[in-house]
């Protein structure tokens, strides 16, 4: 059916018996799911039952392609990942960038499944088709930077690339993540999935290539689509994601010291313009894109000198505002120890804010934090609680856990915690944009605002749906998810599917030039599909309406300064938007998909589901 | 504008200019007078006249007090009023 794009092969790889195999790709599964997230989620379906917890043998790591990573097309950079997570303790999508994708596609093969267990730490190199288990135990405690070099180093292969844990994950910190050739697979734990599978990182490299359906006219769409990138990403490229700060700070939206306000008196000290004059070195990019939005920064002076990381937004905000602190090399050093011992930005952020709030209070003191004087604002106490969450000491071994785990141990402190379904808050804050609350309530993966749906343009620009109004947020949610999870099974990065045309009314010819099948008409409805089908996933967890609610500090605390002052996002308000998302879907109102819907989007049969 | 409504101008607004537009302006922000009755579009052109900028631009996303300039029923008629604050930045699609 297809004459490219998929090569037809998914790689199956067991820890525990050091075997692999090779499995068919179904051609039936890609009409209806695309590929990357979309497959990603039908493999877990089928293979990861809701007993499975996320330390078990029985928990996999499902890594899977899309039709277009590794085309010479820009930015065919993702590798999507399912997994059960360790922060959340439900289903966990995510996906990165790198070479680690396209490399396992030039080895011929569509996906890559890690399951089992090994006895010792192992590493595995995958050669085209070949794959070799090796010892190593002589690199626990590597940082996940200096295990990709290793990794890269035993391939013996200049064009290798690889995925890796650092030490976080091998001590299980629930919120570590996979370090994919220097970008992140971060969010939900899935390096802590490696960990407890005691694998600490793969190299791949392949001499093969990927059949294109009308390589002409793919070489069309990429002069055109590199040239409308390097007009309308040229800001992307200059200041990379950082160039938010400033932005989502003034619309009072920005997480401030916990989410206790919406608006960072210090920002002009940490914008996009103080990085790129005192602290950009030079851009990254994944591969094949012309806008390298990645932005490699270091400190030259003060305390935190010869610190090194590539700063994002997200990882500005809550390394930054959230934990009050104003000293953008403080950032870069916080961020680079995060990459070095392997945990997200995010969540760590997040954990941070929380020991800063309670130390504040008064309902934790110096003892908990080995010392650390964990005032908002106290750069140096940034560095050292990242240290302290990473080493499992005082009350890092407690946030190591998750903040679902925090929550049940102390439940006299979850006023102060930001989650859904455990999983915390990205880098906007709902009370400025109401439609974010219902991004972050209803993604499929907890609180995140890509999988989610990112509203905050839509919310600003359209007439059709102001910032703080409820109608027509369910439906405007609902079309970004749809949009987001298609583009997540395609393998492209999110920053340039407008240049070929993957919006919400996909028009482009991309997709039929690389494998042949003219998938755009269906592009919204597949998206659908993936999200319901991510659903049914849930719900099989036991989730339901009551766990897509907001946190308390949204719903009861007003907003007591800055653009947004005296907004709030009550539990009222948010089930407005809650009630019309669900019709929308043709999800009922307890969040469970009706069977009608099931049968419209063909899951029924796709997952071969009994008449109910 | 006229001169005479220049001579009475009394409704200072706040501009700030976020991001890579201040690379364009020169500025992070400023605070101009408006005379009563001026609306967006009168100050979208004192802004194309004063800086490289041709508002309304897809390429330039506008907000008077937090909300798109679209967004409001008249649109670029809104009349300004005393205080108000204007922010022009890049089109942001998430980080």
């Amino acid at each position: 059916m297809f004459e490219g794009g998929y090569l037809g092969k998914i790689l199956r790889v067991n820890l525990s018996t050091r075997e692999y195999r090779v499995d068919r790709l179904q051609e039936s599964e890609v009409v209806k799911l695309l590929g990357g997230r979309g497959l990603a989620a039908k493999a877990y379906y089928d293979e990861i039952g809701p007993q499975v917890r996320p330390f078990d043998p029985a928990n996999k790591a499902i890594l899977m392609t899309g039709p277009l990573t590794g085309i010479r097309l820009p930015s065919t950079t993702k590798i999507g990942l399912s997994t059960k997570s360790p922060e959340t303790g439900m289903y966990l999508c995510s996906n990165g960038g790198g070479d680690f994708g396209p490399q396992l596609k030039f080895c011929g093969f569509d996906g890559l499944i890690i399951e089992g267990q090994a006895d010792d730490w192992t590493y595995l190199l995958i050669r085209d088709g070949e794959v070799a288990f090796g010892d190593a135990s002589p690199w626990q405690g590597l940082t996940s930077g200096e295990t990709l070099e290793v990794l890269k180093a035993a391939m013996g292969d200049r064009r290798a690339a690889a995925l890796s844990i650092g030490p976080a994950a091998e001590r299980l910190v629930r919120f570590s993540y996979v370090n994919v050739d220097t970008r992140a697979i971060g969010r939900g734990g899935a390096g802590a999935v490696l960990g407890s599978k005691r694998l600490k990182g793969i190299a791949v490299v392949g001499s093969g290539s990927i059949p294109v359906a009308d390589a002409g006219r793919v070489r069309e769409i990429r002069r055109a689509a590199i040239e409308e990138l390097r007009e309308t990403r040229a800001n992307h490229t200059k200041y990379g994601t950082p160039q938010y700060i400033e932005i989502i700070n003034e619309l009072g939206c920005m997480p401030t010291r916990n989410f206790q306000t919406t608006y960072f008196e210090g920002a002009d000290k940490i914008d996009a313009h103080v990085m790129r004059d005192k602290y950009w070195a030079r851009n990254y990019g994944c591969y094949q894109c012309p806008v390298a939005c990645g932005k490699v920064c270091e400190v030259k002076e003060g305390p935190f000198a010869g610190a090194r990381a590539r700063t994002e937004f997200e990882t500005v905000a809550l390394l930054g505002p959230n934990c009050g602190v104003e000293d953008y090399g403080a950032i870069i050093a916080a961020n680079q120890l995060c990459d070095e011992i392997g945990i997200d930005t995010i969540s760590a952020g997040n954990g941070i804010a929380l020991t800063m709030e309670l130390y504040e209070r008064g309902l934790i003191t110096s003892e908990d934090t080995d010392g650390i004087k964990a005032r908002f604002g106290n750069a140096q106490a940034l560095v050292d609680l990242v240290r302290l969450i990473g080493e499992r000491r005082g009350i890092g071994d407690l946030l190591a856990e998750g903040m679902a785990h925090v929550a049940r141990e102390r439940p006299e402190w979850s006023r102060y915690i930001l989650t859904v379904k455990g999983l915390p808050l990205a880098g906007y804050d709902p009370r400025g944009f109401h439609g974010n609350g219902l991004t972050y309530g209803t993604s499929s993966r907890g609180a995140c605002h890509n999988v989610g749906g990112w509203t905050i343009r839509a919310e600003l620009q359209s007439g059709q749906y102001d910032r703080f109004a409820l109608k027509g947020k369910g439906v405007l949610v609902q079309t970004i998810q749809d949009n987001r999870a298609y583009v997540d099974s395609l393998g492209l990065c999110t920053v340039v599917r407008g240049s070929m045309d993957f919006r919400d009314n996909p028009r482009g010819d991309a997709l039929e030039a690389v494998t042949g099948y003219n998938f755009t008409p269906q592009l919204m409805e597949i998206g659908a599909r993936i999200y319901t089908l991510e659903r049914l996933i849930l719900n099989r967890e036991g989730i339901r309406r009551k766990d897509d609610l907001l946190p308390e500090r949204i719903t009861r605390e007003t907003v007591p300064s800055g653009p947004t002052k005296g907004r709030i996002l009550t539990e009222d308000m948010y089930a407005v938007m809650l009630d019309e998302y669900y019709e929308a879907r043709g999800w009922d109102g307890d969040g469970v998909p009706t069977p009608e819907t099931i049968r419209e989007l063909g899951l029924d049969e796709l997952l071969s589901l009994d008449e109910s | 504008m006229n001169s005479s409504l220049w001579m009475k101008a009394n409704v200072q607004v706040q501009i700030k200019y976020l991001a890579a537009l201040r690379d364009r302006t020169g500025r992070r922000q400023e605070e101009f007078s408006f005379p009563p009755g001026a609306t967006l579009q009168d100050v979208a052109e004192w802004l194309n006249q004063r800086y490289p900028l041709s508002l309304p631009d897809p390429q330039v996303m506008a907000t008077l007090n937090g909300r798109g300039w679209e967004q409001f029923p008249s649109k670029l008629s809104t009349e300004i009023k005393e205080g108000d604050v204007i922010c022009l930045f890049p089109p942001i699609a998430g980080g």
